[in-house]
């Protein structure tokens, strides 16, 4: 018999040849040192690729919303508000040893379609009352950046951005993936997020001055920790629910970035945000209609982040829904989330 | 004739998105795939159920690809907790990633018919399953696997590699 051809030879690896032909070749290797070397080689490669595709599962799981569940409407009471320092600075402590941060500021708004500049001006005309309620929360400058992003005229319009992210951006997406490096990061949204990427002017200083102390933590918390955020609801006389959501995010020294989201409703709209390191996250907002928002309820959300296992939790409620957001972000990572209803 | 949808869950799914995730180097976008392959399944119940579901899914890809516009997303209910990575050093997540980046960057160096056997292989695919997946014949298998395995290892091993890229 002539020598065992590969693709036969691979055929005999994983045992697909009839018996027929497997005695034959069988019979070949048996006489044949080459041929016998090369199946061993065909052998060993088999495994190799079995384990290098193996390496490809360590991607983290994306964070998902888990429910909407419906929930009783949350009593957002000025307790609330007025509380939210001493859960700052539970949230600071945390922070200090947290390698990886991730801030995600949900303005939510009433009406689908208007410009993003309209989204601003709203948010200049918040009830001065809801302001000075919101100060507690000391995130001036992440409110002020979200402001910022929110008003960049090149973003898209409120209403038209879930559905219109071109082929482009989910192709750039998978070679972020894939290991580009470059700022580009969560190039689905590219454009928005171009301008800012100067390191960290979304987070109090402490939250970013801090280095990583990953060794300080216990590898697995379970603890429970509260996050401040706040909301608030304004005139919800009719239409649909509009949000954007700016997400942050910073691992260890390495450059973060971040990036606006629109989020038309009530079309369910996932997002995902591949950082450099890998890191993925998938926010999700499912509908929130007119109906279900309380007419001027200036109100704070309290957001609970869990961490058990290396997965994170959070959950919310918002207008009588129950949120949960779930991923693998590392048990050390904090999430930071803030809502406000126009 | 009814579909055992559970079942063709339990059974596939899993295995689905990983080979989606490994093709796609997105979890999210594989577990999406993986939910409009199971939609498809149900409006037209598949006799051979495995090969069927892998060539839709690799079809929706494609589709995708060719596709400008995004197709409406979908709420993943999360079912039980997936598995999820053990928390781990700084420096050992670091290294997995680098052989992650490295990988997928190999993978993405093979035509895609190469990428495709050698990604339905790795989920226990027999030759014949392979066939009926892809559309080759049963003949090429271990030719394919043969090329694909000896490229995808060249071009890890050597880092940078090949400088052209076969299309399938």
């Amino acid at each position: 018999m002539s020598h065992v051809d590969d693709g036969t030879l691979h055929e005999l690896v994983d045992n697909a040849l009839d018996a027929g032909a497997r005695g034959a070749a069988e019979a070949h290797l048996a006489s044949c040192g080459d041929c016998a070397r090369r199946f061993a080689e065909a052998t060993a490669m088999a495994r190799q690729v079995q384990t290098l595709l193996g390496a490809l599962d360590v991607l983290p799981a994306p964070l998902r919303i888990v429910t909407p569940t419906p929930a009783r409407p949350v009593a957002l009471a000025a307790a609330n508000v007025t509380a939210m320092p001493q859960r700052m600075r539970t949230l600071r402590r945390v922070a200090l040893a947290a390698s990886v941060l991730v801030v995600a500021g949900l303005s939510y708004r009433v009406g689908v379609g208007r410009t993003t500049g309209d989204v601003a001006t709203a948010r200049e005309s918040a009830p001065a009352e809801a302001r000075s309620a919101r100060q507690p929360v000391a995130m001036p400058s992440r409110d002020q950046a979200a402001a910022e992003s929110i008003a960049r005229p090149s973003a898209p319009t409120v209403g038209s951005a879930p559905r219109s992210t071109p082929r482009g951006g989910r192709r750039a997406e998978s070679e972020v993936a894939a290991g580009a490096t470059s700022p580009a990061v969560g190039a689905m949204t590219a454009p928005m997020s171009a301008p800012l990427l100067a390191p960290a002017p979304l987070a109090p200083a402490p939250l970013t001055a801090a280095p990583p102390t990953l060794a300080a933590l216990p590898p697995v918390s379970r603890e429970q920790r509260k996050v401040a955020a706040e909301s608030q609801v304004a005139d919800a006389a009719s239409g649909l629910i509009a949000a954007r959501a700016v997400v942050k995010h910073t691992v260890g020294s390495l450059s973060g970035y971040q990036t606006v989201v629109d989020v038309a409703l009530p079309s369910v709209t996932r997002r995902r945000f591949i950082a450099a390191d890998g890191t993925t996250l998938v926010l999700a907002i499912a509908p929130i209609t007119a109906d279900e928002v309380k007419p001027d309820a200036a109100a704070a959300q309290e957001f609970t982040v869990s961490t058990a296992q290396g997965r994170s939790t959070v959950r919310w409620q918002l207008s009588g829904m129950s949120y949960v957001l779930q991923g693998a972000l590392a048990p050390d990572s904090l999430m930071k989330l803030a809502t406000q209803l126009k | 004739m009814g579909l055992d949808l559970g079942a063709l869950f339990r059974d596939y799914h899993e295995s689905l998105v990983r080979m989606l995730t490994r093709r796609t180097g997105d979890r999210g976008r594989a577990e999406e795939l993986a939910q409009e392959t199971f939609a498809r399944a149900v409006a037209a119940p598949p006799t051979n159920p495995r090969p069927w579901l892998f060539a839709v899914a690799l079809n929706l890809l494609r589709e995708e690809g060719r596709n400008a516009t995004t197709r409406e997303r979908r709420l993943v209910l999360v079912k039980d907790e997936d598995h999820v990575a053990p928390y781990e050093q700084p420096d050992e997540a670091y290294e997995r990633e680098e052989t992650r980046l490295r990988v997928r960057a190999a993978l993405a160096l093979l035509s895609e018919r190469d990428r495709d056997v050698l990604l339905l292989q790795a989920e226990g695919f027999d030759y014949d399953e392979i066939a009926q997946a892809t559309g080759l014949s049963r003949g090429a298998i271990g030719t394919t696997l043969a090329r694909a395995r000896k490229r995808l290892l060249d071009v890890y091993t050597q880092g940078e590699g090949g400088t052209h890229v076969a299309r399938g």
